[in-house]
């Protein structure tokens, strides 16, 4: 890190040199003089930049691209990335996400054990021995009471009109109890349930929560719309400026080992493009932006300043979806036709295959490419090489024909155009638009592209045709039981045009599952169905890109919910 | 000139009126609100959505979310916003962030241009004035969206060089708790930005003003009754040249309102331009009502005071 001292003295002056003369000032070899060489740092996702840090000493500024004004990452309108990410070094949880995305580690520091007790095909229960020295920041142990202060927010039941984002799966549990004074807690849920290590993320204070009111009032305002003067993790906040910044400092009260860092500050910088220049003059150290090409090569281009990065594919796939609603699209023929047609690695190569070369086609909807038990799927059913004979060949075994370039039904008539939606503003889908419908083209069917200002409105469309087509952004989880409900079992989520009893059968057993080895065996089946189904076809996962100054150790990429600062105590400088 | 004043606040009142109920509706078309929220992955419970609805009031139909908003500004109240912003709260430390960095530009920009202009105008198609137009001339085309950008790269190729942060890029200093020189340093470029915005058009002005009372009558009889040009110029022709200039500065308030708003986006300013962005960006209607009432009046109050400069400028008009 370059660390600048103040020296306003000369700034007017050199401003208006600078502006009338209309000249660079110089260089900057010399200040990259007492720097290690930065550059592109790669290795094993989990342990990638593990190093020696100095304990007790440092800072570090890293830039968010948003602002924060709800600190209540359980709800639904603060599940931001960027606040989870800050107040990670604040709300316990009981487990993590590694950043392969495929490893829950339990959080040692906050747990003693967390431990499944009934027997297999019993209902599942687990108890849960929190760390008998763990309190929050004003001394109230952590207990018990956190655990039921959560299951009670989420579970849908106790306080149905709490603005929740999700339901972590504590809808399925039917009781929390405690003992040992409020350090053992047991869950029992209604059934067997594989995914026990999802909930209980982000604990808040249950008695700050009491004392702000009930149930709702905490949740909704308290929790909502204060900011934290609490912790139960290693940080703590000690200053922040609304909409600027967000400063930790080591939580007096922690636990367990001490941070390496004793200052940790988010600036909140909302334009994208103007992070880099941040980092470049050294009023930031760290950021976690959204990749663009002219960014990397930004990035790049400050290797020589000692700026190391990690890029590496998120668990975000795209993905284009069909409206089986649509008569003409409810035959499987054409939605067959359409992904033969597809050329996945042509809409890679005109997208983030511009600045990410290792991108590659994505061949499954439920297991990202980094998560154990991947399988390309869409390979095996001959989807998204752009094969434009054999999709024409599908077409005409269905009864169709091409006339002057017009796709003809089997009744004779024409096959009507397809709304084909994308979110307002998004090159990067439209681009990808652009590349299949040239690729139906041939096949006589012509896409008719439209934006829309909120895709979650219109992938939620149950009229028949609010879209035919849309392409949207789905992020992937360790948790492929729970994510593979919400996305294709009938009824639910998004998908209110699709239903497939053995899909439903398969995941219902996955979500009941008594190893991950047999949730991977049976989430796989289900894949294969709905890919052959010709409901969804994955495109490629999007790269994930987290810049910092090469001084320091331990800071890691991680794409999944967890994000970067998932072991925000281990960040340190690096030792000499 | 009470009356004139208290008569044109009147007439600001409707027109306010009209303007809020025109964007009101506009804001309120553009989009859901709840777009982000829905988009989520994965999508929040039905029951939370619906309960977010029913305290935004967005479940009510627009009119009647008019009138509840019109009738809360008479308790102070700017209504909920959908980001969970306290928005009057939040009014009061960004009006201020914005009105220093605008009021310093128009000073600084009043002050360069004047010089300028009357500089040009005194050398007309001298060496001087044509490479003074050449580089106003260039001035005005630049955008200031770019020339941001561009100043904070040769800001930070020049904090390379000298090793140290002279020039941040990043956030107005007072909340970084910067005094002193260091405050400067955060302050120069959106300052610079913002100025040579308005400066190369008001330059041109003064120029143009100047050089026409240059070839008036009475500043002949000025020079003929023995005054030398300077004297001339500083008594009889200086106060006769801002006049025009006086009601430009004050209608191109508007102007420099745009051009804060995306300085501030540039430079990460938290001020005006950046709540409006943020009330656009998330169709938070509220927010963007609130800038518009403040940016609106500010304007008609600009306006006003330029009518009074110019009574005190002018004694004709003073005196009618």
């Amino acid at each position: 890190m370059r660390t600048y001292r103040p020296l306003g003295g000369v700034a007017l002056l050199a401003a208006s040199a600078l502006l009338i003369t209309g000249c660079s000032a110089g260089g900057s070899a010399d200040a990259s003089d007492d720097h290690v060489q930065g550059g592109r740092v790669s290795g094993d996702l989990n342990t990638v930049n593990t190093a020696d840090v100095t304990p007790g000493e440092g800072e570090i500024t890293m830039a968010i691209e948003k602002t924060i004004n709800n600190w209540n990452t359980l709800s639904a309108a603060g599940d931001i990335s960027e606040t989870v990410w800050v107040t990670s070094a604040l709300y316990p949880s009981a487990f993590f996400i590694e950043p392969d995305g495929s490893t829950i580690t339990m959080n040692e520091d906050l747990l003693e054990s967390a431990e499944v007790t009934s027997a297999e095909g019993e209902p599942t229960v687990v108890e849960y021995r929190i760390n008998p020295d763990a309190v929050w920041s004003d001394g109230v142990p952590i207990s018990v009471d956190d655990f039921v202060y959560q299951w009670q927010v989420l579970n849908r039941h106790d306080c149905s009109e709490c603005q929740t984002h999700d339901s972590d799966g504590l809808d399925k549990v039917v009781s929390v109890e405690g003992s040992d004074g409020g350090k053992t807690v047991i869950v029992t849920y209604d059934g067997p349930f594989a995914e026990w290590k999802r909930p209980f993320g982000r604990l808040l204070p249950a008695h700050l929560g009491t004392a702000a009111g009930d149930l709702f009032t905490s949740f909704n305002g308290y929790f909502t719309s204060t900011p934290p003067t609490f912790s139960g993790g290693p940080y703590i906040i000690t200053d922040f400026k609304k909409d600027v910044s967000v400063t930790l400092e080591p939580n007096p009260e922690w636990y367990g080992d001490a941070p390496n860092l004793q200052k940790i500050t988010f600036v909140m910088i909302t334009d994208t493009q103007q992070t880099p220049i941040a980092l470049r003059n050294g009023e930031i150290q760290a950021m976690y932006p959204q990749p663009q090409v002219d960014l990397l090569t930004d990035v790049e281009s400050m290797a020589e300043l000692g700026v190391n990065y990690q890029l590496n594919q998120s668990l975000v796939m795209e993905a284009i979806q069909f409206n089986l609603s649509n008569s003409f699209l409810a035959d499987k023929a054409v939605r067959q036709a359409v992904f033969t047609a597809l050329d996945q690695q042509e809409i890679i190569d005109k997208t983030v295959g511009q600045f990410d070369e290792s991108v590659e086609p994505l061949g499954s909807v439920m297991i990202m490419q980094q998560q154990e038990g991947y399988e390309n799927k869409t390979e095996e059913h001959g989807f998204g090489k752009g094969d434009t004979d054999a999709a024409i060949g599908i077409l005409e075994d269905a009864g169709y024909s091409i006339v002057d370039g017009q796709l003809m039904l089997p009744d004779g008539s024409a096959a009507p155009a397809l709304r084909t939606v994308y979110s307002v503003g998004n090159k990067v889908r439209e681009a990808s638009l652009d590349v299949l419908a040239a690729a139906v083209k041939p096949l006589g069917i012509t896409l008719n592209l439209e934006t829309t200002d909120a895709l979650g409105d219109s992938t939620g469309e149950k009229s028949p045709y609010g879209y035919d087509i849309i392409i949207v952004g789905y992020t992937g989880s360790p948790f492929l039981g729970s994510n593979a409900f919400k996305r294709f079992t009938t009824d639910t989520g998004y998908n209110l045009h699709y239903s497939s009893p053995e899909v439903d059968s398969l995941v219902d057993q996955a979500l009941a599952a008594p190893t991950q080895s047999e949730v991977i065996d049976l989430i796989n089946q289900a894949d294969d169905i709905v890919i052959e189904d010709v409901f969804m076809m994955p495109i490629y996962q999007k790269p994930s890109i987290f810049a910092y100054d090469s001084k320091y150790g331990n800071l890691r990429d991680n794409p999944t919910i967890s994000g970067p600062t998932y072991n925000v105590a281990d960040w340190g400088v690096i030792a000499e | 000139m009470l009356r004139y004043a208290t008569k044109r606040l009147l007439i600001a009142v409707p027109m306010l009126l009209m303007a809020s109920f025109v964007m009101f509706l506009m804001v309120s078309f553009s989009g859901d609100p709840l777009s982000r929220i829905r988009s989520q992955d994965p999508p929040p419970p039905p029951e939370a959505l619906e309960s977010l609805e029913k305290q935004l009031g967005l479940d009510k139909p627009v009119l009647e979310r008019y009138v509840i908003w019109l009738f809360g500004l008479f308790r102070g109240d700017f209504g909920q916003s959908i980001m969970n912003i306290d928005i009057g709260a939040e009014l009061g430390n960004r009006v201020t962030v914005s009105f220093r960095l605008i009021f310093l530009a128009i000073i600084i920009a009043a002050v360069v241009a004047v010089i300028v202009g009357v500089v040009g105008a005194l050398r007309q198609y001298g060496f001087v004035d044509n490479v003074v137009s050449t580089v106003v001339f260039v001035l005005l085309a630049v955008p200031v969206f770019w020339l941001g950008v561009l100043l904070k790269h040769w800001a930070v190729s020049f904090n390379e060089t000298v090793g140290s942060t002279v020039f941040y890029t990043i956030g107005d200093g007072s909340r970084q708790n910067a005094t002193g020189l260091a405050l400067i340093g955060f302050l120069v470029l959106p300052t610079i930005v913002l100025t040579v915005n308005v400066f190369a058009s008001w330059s041109r002005y003064v120029r143009a003003s100047m050089v026409e009372v240059m070839n008036a009558d009475y500043m002949k009889l000025a020079r003929a009754k023995g005054l030398s040009r300077g004297q001339a110029v500083w008594k009889h022709g200086l106060r006769n040249a801002l006049l025009p200039f006086v009601t430009i500065v004050a209608l191109d308030f508007s102007a420099l309102v745009g051009g804060a708003v995306v300085t501030e986006s540039v430079f990460q300013w938290r001020g005006m331009g950046d709540f409006l962005l943020t009330g656009i960006r998330n169709l938070d209607v509220n927010v963007v009502m609130a800038w518009l009432l403040i940016f609106a009046a500010a304007t008609i109050l600009m306006n006003l005071i330029a009518d009074l400069v110019y009574g005190l400028l002018d004694p004709r008009i003073r005196h009618s």
